[in-house]
């Protein structure tokens, strides 16, 4: 509850009556991103807002700022909350405002090529409007169908097509920010989109995972809808050669316009759920844009570098159904009732290493694991991996969370770094960066937030809903504590059998 | 812990929040507990609810609230078709506003009249039984050896009577010979088992009717209502079981009666017709659509309509967006039910059409409410409107 009748009533005049809430119901459901947080948590966080508000202008935004400053309320803005690191869920109650009612398409400009939208608007929905006049965004989360266009910005950017279009901070032109202080700042003029002859802050924002403060619009550059659009899969023997496929890939002097992969328990994970999988010891997924006769180069040269490495090309039918499922990777969950996704970016030519530490892992953790990923850029793979788990078992659950850490450390030691910080991984930070840049990145955030007061306690630090800050070495110790207490625990099983078992044959 | 129904189900679900991009309520409202994904989370919490609560000094239940979040959905099923877990959500949505009557608590006073009428009446409008057919002005085109049973429907029976009229017309002009359940023929029970009160369907409507149309012999059975096809073809076999006969919404017995050239559509075409020289557009009912998988057919059927120019809305097939009358949401929030319709109607308009098609009376009157509401000259007909004028 907001303590203070005044500030409520302020905090409804800033909004509207009608969008502005204290009910248990709409504050129970607000209280979680995708990440299956067992409810102890709580005892740490208070995840549960105290009101939840729907603002539609960047004015109404400041306003709410400001009023939660006057009276000490922490702030939260919550996009699709379609992520897995706790960036939009409170941890000190307070203020929750829900972006997602910020949805509108303000303007076009076809002959540069920017369309200016409001934060909540869905991925998946720009896209089609922009269909509809003859452009396209190339660039999007996988989960585009439900993420919101200022959460992918704030969580860095980096998804499908970035291969080819670069991630978020590519292709953002400038951002309206709502600073902590309730001021409206724009980060670029707009005027001066492709080539900033002024100071140019976009940048800072993007990947602030809302610490800095609060997008309210943003300019994004767009593209005509290409004349071809192909995608190809290739399947492999064995994931040795499916990492080697995306190294040479990487080296190739042609470069599609999204590459993705899945291995084996990906599709095992899917025929245990008694849906039709490929029987491949993993799969490459390329997709190819553009003029129709580069794209027919594109797919001759691919195909012939894709053999080369004992690569099969599947049928068209097969690379239709995988690029439809790009948004639909973690359909298997229904297998387990819970999943946890790891996100690490990796150095291409550390690919095999990771997966094959992250493999070894699992096997002593007793759990069994999927990986999918995509080419970020020449260097970089985006290496996801998932586990299913099972929420009504909450201490193997909690237990098993501790392998996303793990996971981590072991990309972090081959030069790879963890893609989200927010609450749940904020502590991740200083293992990914130098001391002098964390404490650069806390200056900064205490600079515009002194009080820590909108998304604070997560990104640059930890705090519970004590205002108690957490520290790495607590934090990894409780992590490794958790990791030991998933060993003494049997092996991952499934209401439904795999079928073929998993390798090493720990699983039914 | 409460026991709820499809307990799995709460846990498959990811939160990814597809389902919340397509949910014309949620669009509507904003608020996070009015979509699937929001009513999900909150039934897992009530599902768990346990000592934990007590430590954070929370009480997780359902309560009026929620009950209201329940019924605040037009059962469309776009939910269905993006959920990421292929979690049944339309049936399982049913499942629930009847789970919480079972809790004790009340259906909206808007349904509980309904169910009132059906029980007293039959019919969910309250009108007497023995006016059933009354829409009929011209019996003589009731064949005493039918090969088909024309199913009205109440609203058709008793408010629209124009389209059984324009049914009777056009099976006449191919020959088919037909007949009706008159006064046998009872609500079909489409609107209690959107809102959870089933058991008088279960009790008498289901095995009635199907009682009534089996005892006639016939090996077919048509309608031209999208949400008794809709009821018919889907819950009744699991109340009665396989039934004896075989059903078609009326546009897929069309679209046979064209293509084997029993029905024989005017060649030259009708000048005076409206929704000739002008653009129409098909808008799927969720119950004919999404519900019942039957796509094609009524689009066949208007394609074959000589000279007519058919526009696709952006939205169509699968992923057509709802009118918003479904699921006893009219019924009940008339007012969010109209302002969904006029977005629909927006999109027709976006295309050029003149004309909304559809085949589903409660989306015609409440596209065509919806067209009032924002000053559009759109309007909406039934598909057997336009093609009785081609017959």
């Amino acid at each position: 509850m907001i303590d203070s009748d005044i500030a409520r009533r302020s905090l409804i005049k800033a909004v509207r009556p009608d969008r502005y809430t204290e009910s248990q119901l709409e504050r129970l459901v607000t209280s979680h991103d995708l990440a299956p947080m067992p409810k102890v948590a709580a005892l740490a966080f208070k995840m549960m807002p105290d009101a939840v508000i729907h603002p539609k202008e960047a004015e109404e935004v400041a306003e709410v700022v400001g009023i939660a400053n006057s009276w000490d309320i922490p702030v939260t803005p919550r996009g699709g909350g379609s992520w897995g690191f706790g960036g939009a869920v409170p941890n000190n109650g307070g203020v929750l405002l829900d972006m997602t009612s910020m949805d509108a398409i303000i303007s076009f400009d076809p002959e540069k090529g920017i369309v200016r939208v409001q934060p909540g608007v869905v991925w998946l929905r720009l896209d089609e409007w922009l269909k509809r006049r003859g452009y396209f965004v190339p660039y999007y989360p996988s989960s585009a169908p439900g993420a919101t266009i200022g959460g992918w910005i704030s969580t860095g950017g980096v998804g499908v097509g970035s291969y080819k279009y670069g991630a978020a901070r590519d292709n953002v032109r400038s951002l309206q920010i709502v600073l902590p202080s309730g001021r409206i700042i724009d980060t670029a003029h707009i005027s001066d989109s492709k080539h900033p002859s002024q100071f140019d802050m976009t940048s800072l924002f993007i990947g602030a995972e809302g610490s800095l403060g609060i997008v309210t619009a943003i300019d994004l550059q767009v593209y005509p809808d290409p004349e071809a659009f192909v995608p190809a899969s290739y399947s492999f023997p064995n994931m040795d050669l499916a990492y080697t496929a995306l190294a040479r890939i990487s080296e190739a002097k042609l470069k599609p316009y999204h590459v993705a992969f899945v291995d084996d328990n990906y599709f095992r994970f899917l025929r245990a759920m008694g849906r039709t999988a490929p029987e491949v010891g993993g799969m490459v997924n390329l997709v190819f844009e553009g003029p129709k006769a580069k794209v027919d180069e594109e797919v001759k040269f691919f195909d012939a570098l894709m053999a080369s490495i004992g690569g099969k090309r599947e049928s068209e039918e097969i690379a239709q159904h995988e690029w439809r499922e790009r948004s639909y990777e973690l359909r298997s969950k229904k297998l387990g009732t819970g999943a946890v996704i790891g996100e690490a970016l990796v150095p291409v030519g550390q690919t095999t290493a990771v997966a094959r530490e992250t493999a070894a892992l699992v096997k002593k953790m007793k759990m069994n694991l999927a990986v999918n990923g995509y080419l970020i850029d020449r260097g970089t793979v985006a290496f996801l991996p998932f586990y299913i788990t099972d929420e009504r078992r909450w201490i193997k659950s909690i237990s098993s969370l501790s392998f996303v850490k793990k996971f981590l450390d072991i990309s972090n030691a081959h030069g790879g770094r963890g893609v989200g910080l927010g609450l749940f991984m904020a502590n991740n930070l200083r293992s990914m960066r130098d001391i002098n840049t964390v404490k650069l990145l806390r200056k900064i955030k205490y600079y515009v937030d002194p009080e820590s007061r909108v998304n604070g306690g997560k990104t640059v630090e930890l705090a519970t809903r004590y205002g108690i800050r957490v520290g790495p070495r607590l934090f990894r110790f409780a992590m490794n504590m958790l990791a030991v207490l998933k060993r003494l625990y049997g092996r991952d099983r499934y209401d439904a059998p795999v079928p073929g078992g998993f390798p090493g044959g720990e699983h039914s | 812990m409460i026991k709820i129904p499809e307990e799995r189900e709460l846990y498959a679900c990811l939160q990814c929040g597809y389902c919340r991009a397509v949910c014309p309520i949620y669009a509507e409202t904003g608020w996070e507990s009015n979509n699937p994904r929001g009513k999900l989370f909150a039934l897992k919490q009530y599902a768990n609810r346990g000592p934990m609560d007590r430590v954070l000094r929370r009480n997780p239940k359902p309560g009026e609230d929620y009950k209201q979040r329940l019924y605040q959905c037009t059962s469309c099923g776009a939910c269905d078709e993006v959920c990421h877990v292929n979690i049944k959500l339309a049936h399982l949505w049913e499942e629930l506003k009847e789970w919480m009557l079972e809790q004790g608590y009340e259906p909206l006073e808007a349904h509980k009249a309904i169910r009132e009428k059906i029980e007293k009446t039959r019919n969910p409008y309250g009108e007497p039984t023995e006016k059933r057919d009354a829409w009929l002005t011209d019996k003589s085109v009731l064949s005493a050896n039918p090969e088909v049973i024309f199913f009205a429907g109440c609203t058709a029976s008793y408010r629209v009577g124009f389209l059984g009229q324009a049914v009777a017309k056009i099976l006449k002009s191919a020959n088919v010979k037909f007949n009706i359940l008159g006064e046998d023929e009872w609500c079909c029970g489409s609107p209690l088992l959107r809102t959870g009160q089933t058991e008088p369907v279960k009790k008498d409507l289901a095995p009635h009717n199907t009682k009534a149309i089996e005892t006639r012999g016939v090996k077919a059975m048509v309608t031209a209502c999208a949400g008794c096809y809709n009821t018919i073809k889907n819950d009744y076999p699991k109340i009665v079981g396989k039934p004896t006969y075989e059903l078609y919404h009326l546009t897929e017995y069309l679209d046979k009666l064209i293509k084997s050239k029993r029905l024989v559509l005017k060649k030259e075409a009708d000048k005076k017709s409206p929704y000739l020289g002008v653009k129409v557009t098909y808008h799927d009912p969720c119950h004919l659509g999404r519900h019942a998988r039957v796509f094609d057919a009524p689009r066949n059927v208007i394609k074959a309509i000589p000279g007519i120019q058919m526009v696709e809305m952006p939205y169509n097939r699968e992923m057509a967006h709802c009118c918003g009358a479904g699921g006893g949401y009219k019924s009940a929030f008339n007012y969010t039910a109209e302002n969904i319709a006029a977005k629909r109607v927006k999109e027709a308009e976006e295309v050029g059409a003149s004309f909304i098609i559809t085949s589903c009376p409660f989306c015609q009157v409440n596209l065509n409410a919806g067209a009032k509401k924002i000053g559009s000259k759109v309007k909406t007909v039934d598909i057997v409107q336009v093609l009785e004028q081609f017959v």
